[in-house]
């Protein structure tokens, strides 16, 4: 389609509805969390204790392919270009070591699941990153839901049915009006919704949280403009639509999140305290890494960080540890990330969220097992490591290999479509159920991918 | 198994010499070229084969590779390779693909003694560990057809060109269809080549092959037998077909069914237009019917926004009126077409095509082509011209404009990608690294068109250079300019070199010479007299050009002109141009580039035929939602959300009587006060709302590109100021009216024209008045928020 197209009506498109209601009905059908049992699978082997331990997930997005080498996999006793610049420490987890500016990960690692040996074809970072975030192979004639559309998707219908289905009941919970998935703080390819459509698009923040002056924009209404008017403009709308059955406009959402005044106090952060706005650290990753703790604790379903940066060429010592040449202290990527992920994880915890929430970081694919020229490493997605914590994973688990010098898995590979499998098992969601495309072609939520038994045991 | 006659067909496995190649082709090209070839010829001309002739390499050998999917990207086929064992993607480069499975590693992949126990049968049957798994059982035609080449030495064979690759259809029941494939040798041999063809089929989609493709041919007598496919679903459905290097698409349309069927009923305009004569008869094919036409007012408001980017105002609408029904619409779209508004709008569509944007600190450069752009929409000029100056010019980037768009790319390649979108409306950019998988671009090709761009310097004052090289990552040799997919031009080695290969380049793009083949190492052709000659050097490239034969530029516009009036490309995305990508009435796409061409590339007939047709006036998907139903049919209407720019204007129109009061202390910033948002050609020029609404920043192309946003948009239209200041201001209309004491039935009667050109019925402007409340500021308030809502409806937001 020719863009410039104005996004926002794409919310209004007209066979958004009809074609919504159809999808409800094939997802109601497939999803087992809709008649409140998990559905057997004969092409997985989900257990019922598995299936759906994570409500909610965040997803830590290292933008540019990370380097295992210099985080979850650093190698020892081999030649000092496959090394690199960095030594490695022993973490909570005997025998497993990560790399020395991941400290404060390491003492947290015995929460911990790391893989070590997801493997892909695809060194390009536009074609991996849709392959890392949708579990398919990109084609040229459908774009793929990311799995935080698939959660939002698949909590917008449950949420529909679950209204459909207490219609008659006494007691209605109120529903959140926050958006089912959040991604802080700019918008990046591939984190979208594909051929789901605009309702599972991420909402995203679009301003930088670490700003004094951060807000979210256009979340209330002008100061002069008396509160009725909003609620008489939707009033007026409905009027207007009995006169013309054909508009669909659908700015319901819209309305009820300017409306509801507590569900706008998750995107603020004023309310946290100075110490705990320390703890995650001053940058914009380590405020998104707050800003997202509080969107889970109102019981947001999915939430995507973005940490740019990482497609580290040349001069990873720079990039990774520094952050600026000379830094006397390291602000650099890594030690950024070290600081939020670790502090996300234990706040959680010790708010008692992480037993319900999975968080991921992870990038599109590593980086070269030798140094190159200019003291950097290249795409590499041969073997690559991701990080996965809470939402009922194992804890302390390192699943897979790398070879000695981190090129290839020595032992149990993970594609990244298995990887989808396994999460989406995890978030209650089943792999083989079917989505819609618009052209109604119906489509596997996950197709190639297999189950790893040893995270969801 | 096909068989050439050849001389050398059993010379064993030695690197032929040229001299022998020589020869090959001065045999090849005595065979009866101009010989008229049908497919019911096909099968005589093949020679029955017997077992004492080996396989071909290039005819059984490598397309049996590509059918079992060796030669994929996925596969050996990759750019490294898988295991060491090099292969080029589907075997379009058969030389080093018999290096590497003959040759290579002292021939480890051949067992000459025991030809079973070759490397190149073991790992495919299973024998041995092969991470690519068991790919034919070793009793299988395709083992026993390696067997037997190897068998006869593993002969490399004379060189030989598939020159076409053609789909043979019959339709035998509504979802049933029997296909067959034909290869084309470069002498005009043709052979069925259905039993070792590969059909690309997408797991997920509705095409079922429903018999497996025949065993492959060996030893008996060519008895190919169409195979079987079966669509799922209706409408229309691509199918792609391999054998070896080659490819090619077809589109099959399995009927809907339609309880209401009926034929279309606007067949008067079928006759003289072409627009109505092709989709009507696709609808027929698909047993569809179309929406009804809309009223008069409606097309207004569709032709006035889609020509012009700008909503019909008050006075359009009497003007409209006041033409006799008989030659309203005519005389409306002439006028649309002669106006200033149609200057300014494709000016801006233009700068949106092309990408224009800002050169860092370079103001007067930027201006200089944002001045190009409207001089040559101003003037009228032909689009060829545009074409021309881009690709050729040169001198001083801020007086002469137009060699800007090279500025703007930065490096040669980054050149030959933008060239690519839009002048071939092609993504070249697969061939950096590999033959393009899908379409008939090869890495010589890319770096070729690259070579030729380099020969430019980009500074402030652009001007040609032959010093600038770039290497063929195929090769690691410099790259030869090339016209793509056409023929090798000279080397750069001085101003007029190059200045000849920008002259070739932008003659090719336009059509001006045929340029097909007429070069040859061998320089034969003029020996033979004949146009479509095949050098040795071109031999592993297609030397066909996208058939049919239109200009690539031609081609492109009218594709983007089609995607801007009626919501979707012939071709679709519309920079996907390619072999695979075939246009959904190709007979319709034909016809407009014709009219395109005829027009010495002026828009306008093309723009005029397509919405004078009756196709363009039906009702839109908004009214009647039937969304199982291919919108490529153009049965009905097919939305569009409006452009932001031309959104943010239309919000401004229908509120405001003049431009706002630029006195005003809550006005916006000084370019959004007094000027039409299509007029800031520069998309850098600061508005929160407009980048809110989806402008494209155009440091990537935004000709396709995902909805992704939704409730950052809802929110700004709810609280931000794109609709709210505009409503507030003293220019409002209905501000203005109440000041000058009309009614509110004038009022709202005016709303409805201004946003939707047509009157308020009559039922809803009574339910209304009841609603006014008469207290002045109250008054200003609710019509503030009513027409709000108004402007917060699909029939206002689409197009």
């Amino acid at each position: 389609m020719e863009n410039t197209a104005m996004n926002f009506s794409q919310l209004l498109r007209p066979n958004l509805q009809a074609f919504h209601r159809r999808h409800l009905l094939q997802f109601s059908l497939a999803l087992p969390f809709a008649s409140g049992a998990p559905k057997a699978s004969s092409s997985s082997s989900e257990t019922p204790k598995a299936f759906g331990t994570a409500k909610r997930c965040i997803l830590l997005w290292l933008d540019g392919g990370p380097s295992h080498l210099e985080m979850w996999d650093p190698k020892q006793d081999v030649p000092i270009e496959v090394r690199g610049p960095f030594s490695s420490i022993p973490t909570s987890v005997p025998g497993t070591h990560f790399s020395e500016h991941l400290e404060r990960c390491a003492t947290i690692a015995d929460r911990m699941t790391i893989i070590r040996s997801m493997t892909s074809p695809l060194g390009e970072h536009g074609l991996a990153n849709q392959y890392a975030l949708t579990g398919y192979l990109p084609s040229p004639n459908l774009i793929y839901p990311s799995l935080g559309s698939i959660a939002a998707y698949q909590s917008q219908v449950s949420s529909q049915n679950r209204n459909q289905s207490q219609t008659n009941a006494p007691t209605v919970l109120p529903q959140s009006r926050l958006p089912s998935y959040i991604g802080i703080p700019e918008p990046r390819t591939g984190l979208g919704a594909g051929f789901l459509g605009s309702n599972s698009e991420p909402f995203w923040i679009g301003s930088d949280p670490a700003q004094p002056s951060f807000q979210i924009r256009d979340l209330s209404p002008p100061s002069d403009f008396a509160r009725n008017r909003i609620t008489r403009r939707r009033k007026m709308l409905e009027e207007l639509r009995k006169f013309d059955h054909s508009d669909n406009t659908s700015l319901n959402a819209a309305f009820e999140l300017v409306e509801d005044i507590q569900a706008k106090q998750a995107f603020e952060l004023q309310p946290e305290t100075q110490k705990t706005r320390e703890r995650y650290g001053p940058r914009t990753f380590g405020q998104s890494c707050l800003l997202a703790r509080r969107l889970i604790e109102h019981d947001v379903r999915f939430v995507s960080v973005i940490q740019p940066g990482w497609d580290t060429h040349e001069n990873l010592s720079v990039s990774l540890r520094d952050g600026y040449s000379g830094a006397k202290v390291g602000v650099g990527l890594i030690p950024t990330f070290d600081q939020a992920t670790s502090a996300l994880i234990e706040d959680l915890q010790e708010r008692g969220l992480l037993e319900e929430t999975l968080v991921i970081a992870m990038g599109e694919f590593g980086r070269t097992p030798k140094l190159n020229t200019r003291g950097g490493r290249d795409h590499w997605p041969r073997v690559y490591s991701v990080m996965l914590c809470g939402g009922g994973l194992p804890q302390g688990l390192v699943f897979g290999q790398s070879d000695r010098i981190g090129e290839q898995p020595s032992s149990n590979p993970v594609t990244p479509a298995d990887l989808i499998h396994t999460i989406l098992i995890r978030l209650g969601i089943d792999p083989a159920s079917v989505l819609s495309t618009p052209d109604a072609r119906p489509i596997p939520i996950n197709q190639h991918g297999k189950p790893i038994d040893a995270l969801l045991t | 198994m096909i068989q050439i006659k050849s001389p050398t067909h059993s010379q064993p496995h030695s690197a032929t010499t040229l001299a022998i190649r020589y020869s090959i082709l001065l045999l090849i090209f005595s065979l009866p070229i101009f010989q008229t070839h049908c497919h019911t010829l096909a099968q005589s001309v093949t020679p029955t084969p017997t077992n004492s002739q080996a396989p071909s390499f290039q005819l059984d050998i490598l397309p049996t590779l590509t059918q079992a999917g060796c030669n994929s990207g996925a596969c050996h086929g990759a750019a490294a390779g898988r295991g060491h064992f090099f292969l080029s993607l589907w075997g379009s480069n058969p030389t080093a693909d018999y290096q590497q499975i003959v040759l290579a590693h002292q021939s480890r992949r051949i067992n000459f003694s025991s030809p079973a126990d070759s490397l190149l049968l073991a790992k495919p049957t299973g024998r041995i560990a092969h991470e690519g798994s068991e790919l034919f059982d070793p009793q299988s035609s395709q083992a026993q057809l390696l067997e037997q080449w190897i068998a006869h030495g593993a002969p490399q064979g004379p060189p030989v060109q598939v020159t076409n690759l053609t789909i043979e259809s019959q339709q035998v029941s509504p979802t049933t269809f029997l296909l067959s494939t034909f290869a084309t040798l470069q002498d005009g041999q043709q052979f069925d080549v259905t039993d070792r063809t590969k059909w690309e089929v997408d797991p997920n989609g509705p095409i079922r092959i429903e018999n497996s493709p025949n065993p492959i041919n060996t030893a008996q007598a060519n008895t190919n037998s169409p195979i079987r496919v079966s669509l799922e679903q209706p409408g229309r459905h691509v199918l792609v077909a391999r054998f070896g290097a080659a490819f090619q698409a077809i589109a099959l349309v399995s009927p809907y069914d339609s309880t209401t069927n009926s034929p279309p009923t606007d067949n008067n305009n079928a006759a003289t237009n072409p627009v109505d004569r092709w989709i009507n008869l696709g609808l027929e094919k698909a047993n569809l019917t179309h929406a009804p036409t809309v009223d008069e007012r409606t097309w207004l408001r569709r032709v006035t926004l889609d020509l012009t980017g700008k909503l019909p105002s008050l006075e359009d609408i009497t003007r409209f009126e006041s033409i006799p029904p008989e030659t309203r619409l005519d005389s409306t779209i002439d006028h649309l077409l002669n106006s200033n508004d149609f200057n300014s709008y494709w000016t801006f569509q233009l700068a949106r095509w092309l990408a224009l944007r800002p050169l860092p600190n370079d103001q007067a450069s930027t201006t200089a082509y944002e001045s190009f752009l409207r001089d040559l929409m101003q003037q009228r000029r032909s689009w060829k011209y545009l074409a021309q100056e881009l690709i050729q010019s040169t001198g001083p980037s801020d007086t002469n404009g137009a060699v800007n768009f090279a500025r703007l790319t930065g490096d040669p390649r980054a050149h030959a990608e933008a060239v690519s979108r839009f002048f071939i409306g092609a993504r070249l950019q697969c061939a950096n690294c590999h033959n393009h998988p899908l379409d008939q671009w090869t890495q010589d090709d890319y770096h070729g068109l690259a070579a030729i761009l380099a020969g430019i310097d980009r500074g402030k004052n652009v001007r040609y250079t032959p010093s600038v090289r770039v290497t063929n990552l195929r090769t690691n040799e410099p790259a030869i300019p090339r016209i793509p997919g056409v023929r090798d031009l000279p080397p750069h080695t001085d101003d007029k070199s190059v200045r000849e290969n920008f002259q070739a380049l932008s003659d090719w793009v336009l059509g001006i010479e045929s340029v097909l083949g007429i070069e040859s190492v061998l320089g034969i052709e003029s020996v033979l007299g004949i146009e479509s000659v095949l050098g040795i050097e071109s031999l592993p490239h297609s030397t066909t050009l996208p058939s049919p034969n239109h200009p690539p530029f031609a081609r492109a516009i009218t594709n983007r002109l089609w995607a801007s009036m009626m919501g979707r490309g012939l071709i679709d995305p519309i920079d996907d141009l390619r072999k695979t990508n075939p246009p959904s009435h190709p007979e319709l796409f034909d016809a407009l580039t014709q009219i395109f061409i005829q027009a010495d590339y002026h828009p306008e007939p093309v723009l005029r035929a397509i919405v004078s047709s009756q196709t363009y006036r039906r009702e839109s998907y908004r009214i009647r939602a039937n969304p199982k139903v291919d919108p490529s049919f153009y049965a009905v209407r097919i939305d569009k959300p409006l452009p932001p720019e031309v959104l943010y204007d239309a919000i401004q129109n229908a509120i405001l009587n003049s431009d706002p009061n630029p006195n005003s202390s809550n006005t916006l910033p000084i370019q959004e006060r007094s000027t039409s948002a299509l007029t800031w050609l520069d998309p850098t020029i600061p508005s929160e709302s407009l980048d809110i609404l989806g402008r494209c920043k155009r440091s990537v192309p935004c000709d396709t590109s995902s909805a992704n946003m939704g409730l950052s948009q809802q929110l700004h239209w709810i609280n931000g100021p794109v609709v709210n200041k505009p409503l507030s201001d003293p220019n409002a209309f209905f501000h203005q009216a109440i000041a000058k004491g009309e009614s509110n039935r004038e009022i709202l009667q005016q709303a409805y024209l201004r946003a939707f050109t047509r009157p308020i019925p009559t039922d809803q402007s009574d339910h209304w008045l009841t609603q006014i409340p008469t207290d002045t500021s109250d008054r200003k308030h609710w019509f503030e928020d009513w027409f709000w809502t108004l402007l917060s409806t699909s029939e206002f937001l689409l197009n």
